[in-house]
């Protein structure tokens, strides 16, 4: 059996120019890019385009990447996803035939879960539902802390490398985004696990 | 009373995240230990945050892998290779406009600067024999002289050496119009700024045209 090359090294043969190596690595992360990017966007198709312009972006710019002392390539990769999907929404903000609102239907973001009844599937998707939209009214700056933070699970010390800030930034926007996110959640307090719904 | 109640119920995220330090969580601890408000509080925001953990990252719909013709350099007015050639030439030039501007410059500073300021038409091998040709007219008049006036030799020379405030040139009053020399190192000056700023230009188009290696099919 074949041992996985690591990123490192990937990295270095895509620094030469080698698109094999590069798309090693697309193939490793591009469920991370992408799902950043539709938490981010919440629209399937905008945050499609998105991850292709963020890894195209990152194949430009992987000289510019020097690894980091506690964050890795995950971390830069999506923080050029974030930039990309930062770029989409202004782009759609511009030309409002664009819009992400009502443009694309509100489905599921979510894979059925093995072994799931069909009455706890449809209530994961309502809680899902409820939270992509508690997401979308997030500022832009908390709900990428909050998205790389509970979503993704990076340590705090990768999202500064992954969103430019201080350590303390990122705490205090984490705070404040699931400090909204619990208001918006406790009025739909039935679509919270079980132990949680007793919370009075 | 109550601002110390807000200070713990802002820390109670990073608290979640075990990112307080020892001394912080403590007193945390014992806060929450008496305050109802913050115990809801913080069970609420776990609740936020084990709901947010139970979203699946999602699959990509596709294969993002890239091929070789959406990562060609993108397409310029100036064709890559043109501006490569043109790169040396022009750091050549801008490195002779330097050298240029540099010599004016000291030349000007040699000029205009302390004690010594002439007249703006003299030349300047003129100038830095003029105090040598005071010294050896003043020497001369302490030699055997035909005329009893060689003594006030120096004292004729002095205009030369010290003009009039009329004559003395500062900033701003040089009679009406741009010293040639200063019109020399401001346009020297443009030129150079613009040659830099066109080889920056060039210097980044260059990195961008990245060199791709295709792997071979079937690896």
């Amino acid at each position: 059996m074949q041992t996985p090359v690591d990123d490192d090294e990937l990295v270095r043969r895509s620094q030469n120019g080698e698109l094999g190596a590069f798309n090693q690595l697309v193939l490793r992360y591009q469920n991370h890019v992408y799902s950043l990017c539709l938490r981010l966007l919440s629209a399937p198709k905008a945050a499609e385009d998105a991850a292709q312009d963020a890894f195209i972006a990152a194949f430009r710019g992987i000289r510019s990447y020097r690894g980091g002392r506690q964050a890795g390539f995950r971390a830069w990769l999506l923080r050029i996803a974030a930039n990309a999907c930062y770029d989409e929404l202004r782009r759609r903000r511009a030309r409002p035939t664009l819009s992400l609102a009502g443009t694309e239907p509100d489905q599921p973001l979510d894979l059925p879960a093995r072994g799931e009844a069909p009455d706890e599937r449809v209530q994961r998707l309502e809680l899902a539902a409820h939270l992509q939209r508690s997401l979308a009214s997030l500022p832009f700056d908390q709900r990428l802390a909050v998205v790389l933070r509970d979503v993704q699970g990076l340590s705090y010390e990768e999202i500064a490398q992954a969103t430019n800030a201080s350590l303390g930034t990122v705490k205090s926007r984490i705070a404040r985004g699931r400090s909204h996110l619990r208001r918006l959640l406790l009025q739909k307090r039935e679509l919270l696990p079980d132990p949680f719904r007793r919370i009075k | 009373m109550f601002g110390r109640h807000r200070g713990f119920s802002h820390q109670l995220s990073a608290y979640i995240d075990g990112r307080l330090s020892d001394r912080e969580g403590r007193a945390l601890e014992e806060h929450l230990a008496t305050c109802l408000s913050c115990q809801r509080e913080l069970q609420e925001l776990r609740a936020t945050v084990e709901a947010l953990r139970s979203l699946p990252l999602a699959e990509a719909p596709r294969s993002f892998a890239l091929r070789p013709e959406q990562i060609a350099p993108r397409p310029s007015r100036w064709p890559a290779p043109s501006l490569g050639a043109l790169a040396i030439p022009m750091r050549l030039a801008a490195a002779s406009l330097a050298v240029a501007l540099a010599v004016l410059v000291l030349v000007d500073v040699g000029d205009w600067g302390g004690d010594g300021a002439l007249t703006p038409g003299t030349p300047a091998a003129e100038r830095a024999t003029a105090p040598s040709q005071a010294q050896d007219q003043g020497q001369a008049a302490q030699a055997p002289s035909p005329s009893a006036e060689g003594a006030d030799m120096p004292q004729e020379t002095q205009p030369k050496m010290a003009p009039t405030p009329e004559a003395r040139l500062a900033p701003g009053q040089e009679g009406g119009g741009l010293h040639p020399l200063r019109a020399a190192e401001i346009g020297l000056a443009v030129v150079l700024g613009t040659l830099i700023l066109v080889s920056g230009a060039v210097v980044v188009h260059n990195r961008r045209a990245i060199r791709v290696v295709i792997p071979p099919k079937g690896r």
